[in-house]
């Protein structure tokens, strides 16, 4: 009976009943407003294109029934590398929307970027290069979609003549994040997973 | 007992405003005031979840025994903190994106913690739910006026505005993010100790003559 008096016991009990009443609220708003994956792809996209557009999904990792051992060598080898790898594939009219992650970023961290591939009188060209998240980088603000856009090349032809962006050297396609080379690695490997990846289909 | 609202008000707004003169909540201070807007975004936030951790620390202060009232603050914080992330996250994407990580970072905001410990913990709802308001508002306010001095000396703009092209880019660094901090607690600091000097020195004066009245009256007896 002293033990249901004691300081312990109301402390317990206090800190559980707390739990489970906030527990039970959160759980009930995470219920109700609730964001579907595909309103998040909405609004991924209206974040490249400024407004909701009609698209159709290609590839997607967030798909239930995905699974990376289900691809075929070739897919895997377009899809999947060691610098990074592609997580979404849309089709937007004549464009290709790709979501990438590069990987061997600062402290062995990861930048995923969206990648918007236009089609200009039969030329694949880099559009638009937005970031979405990214894991352990520094001097994110200063990852450009300019960088990337000013060099208007055939991306179907660059990744199979060595044209790819990396953060040594000197020269157009040297290091977009500047004071952050490991930040840039990561940043160039994730749009260079989509110059590969059309290389590849090319 | 009643609670005086003007009272909590000046506190909240001036005499212990959060930011400039207890320097509280620098995180955000220092990386969110890039931008004006996004001031008035962490300050609202940062409103919210003072007034409702507030109301309900308050509510349950004799219920919380003492050994364990921080691990039963925090809780309560962090409750209200995700219940302003899921909000921000279904409605307003734009404003969840634009405060980022700072936004989970609200839970350990050393100024709710310290409302919560030094007055919600010791007075009734009421009075809680009102101190959380004002100083939530200090917070904000200080935090949009610091915004908007960066943002018009960085950027040329004001709430996304284009005022002109002239832009001094230490300002929207952090390295000016200190420098505004430090020049705007300095510059509170100087008018807030001048007009406390001037108002000492006018009851110094008041005093004075009260006791010199007295002192002819008593003369004259």
């Amino acid at each position: 009976m002293n033990f249901f008096k004691s300081t312990f016991f109301k402390c317990t009990a206090l800190l559980l009943c707390l739990t489970v009443i906030f527990g039970g609220i959160l759980a009930l708003l995470n219920d109700v407003l609730y964001v579907s994956p595909e309103e998040r792809t909405n609004r991924a996209i209206q974040k490249v294109y400024g407004k909701s557009v009609e698209f159709t999904t290609i590839f997607d990792i967030d798909n239930e029934n995905y699974n990376d051992d289900k691809l075929s060598d070739v897919e895997k080898e377009l899809i999947i590398s060691e610098e990074g790898r592609i997580n979404k594939i849309y089709q937007i009219g004549n464009d290709l929307l790709f979501q990438s992650t590069g990987y061997k970023g600062y402290k062995g961290g990861t930048i995923t970027v969206w990648v918007q591939i236009s089609n200009q009188n039969d030329t694949l060209t880099i559009q638009k290069v937005l970031l979405e998240n990214y894991e352990k980088q520094t001097l994110m603000s200063k990852l450009d979609s300019n960088y990337y856009k000013k060099f208007l090349i055939d991306v179907t032809d660059a990744y199979k003549n060595g044209l790819f962006f990396t953060t040594s050297g000197s020269g157009d396609f040297s290091n977009p994040v500047s004071g952050a080379t490991y930040s840039a690695n990561a940043g160039n490997n994730a749009v260079n997973c989509v110059l590969r990846y059309l290389g590849g289909i090319a | 007992m009643k609670t005086n609202f003007k009272k909590l008000a000046k506190e909240g707004l001036i005499t212990s405003n959060p930011v400039l003169k207890l320097v509280l909540g620098t995180c955000p201070t220092l990386a969110l005031t890039t931008m004006a807007m996004n001031g008035i975004y962490m300050g609202i936030a940062v409103t919210f979840v003072l007034v409702c951790s507030n109301v309900f620390i308050s509510a349950l202060r004799n219920l919380i025994p003492k050994q364990v009232r921080i691990p039963a603050f925090v809780l309560i914080i962090a409750t209200f903190v995700t219940i302003v992330r899921l909000l921000l996250d279904f409605a307003l994407p734009e404003l969840y994106a634009s405060l980022g990580l700072y936004l989970p970072l609200i839970v350990v905001n050393c100024l709710i913690l310290a409302r919560a410990e030094s007055f919600a913990s010791k007075n009734g709802v009421i009075a809680s739910a009102a101190d959380g308001l004002f100083m939530g508002l200090g917070f904000a306010i200080s935090l949009t006026l610091m915004g908007a001095f960066r943002e018009i000396l960085g950027s040329g703009a004001i709430f996304g505005i284009k005022l002109w092209d002239f832009q001094i880019g230490f300002f929207s660094s952090s390295a000016g993010s200190f420098f505004t901090f430090a020049l705007f607690i300095a510059l509170f600091s100087l008018i807030f100790n001048t007009i406390e000097k001037k108002k000492k020195i006018k009851s110094f004066e008041r005093t004075n003559a009260k006791s010199n009245n007295t002192l002819t009256a008593e003369e004259e007896k």
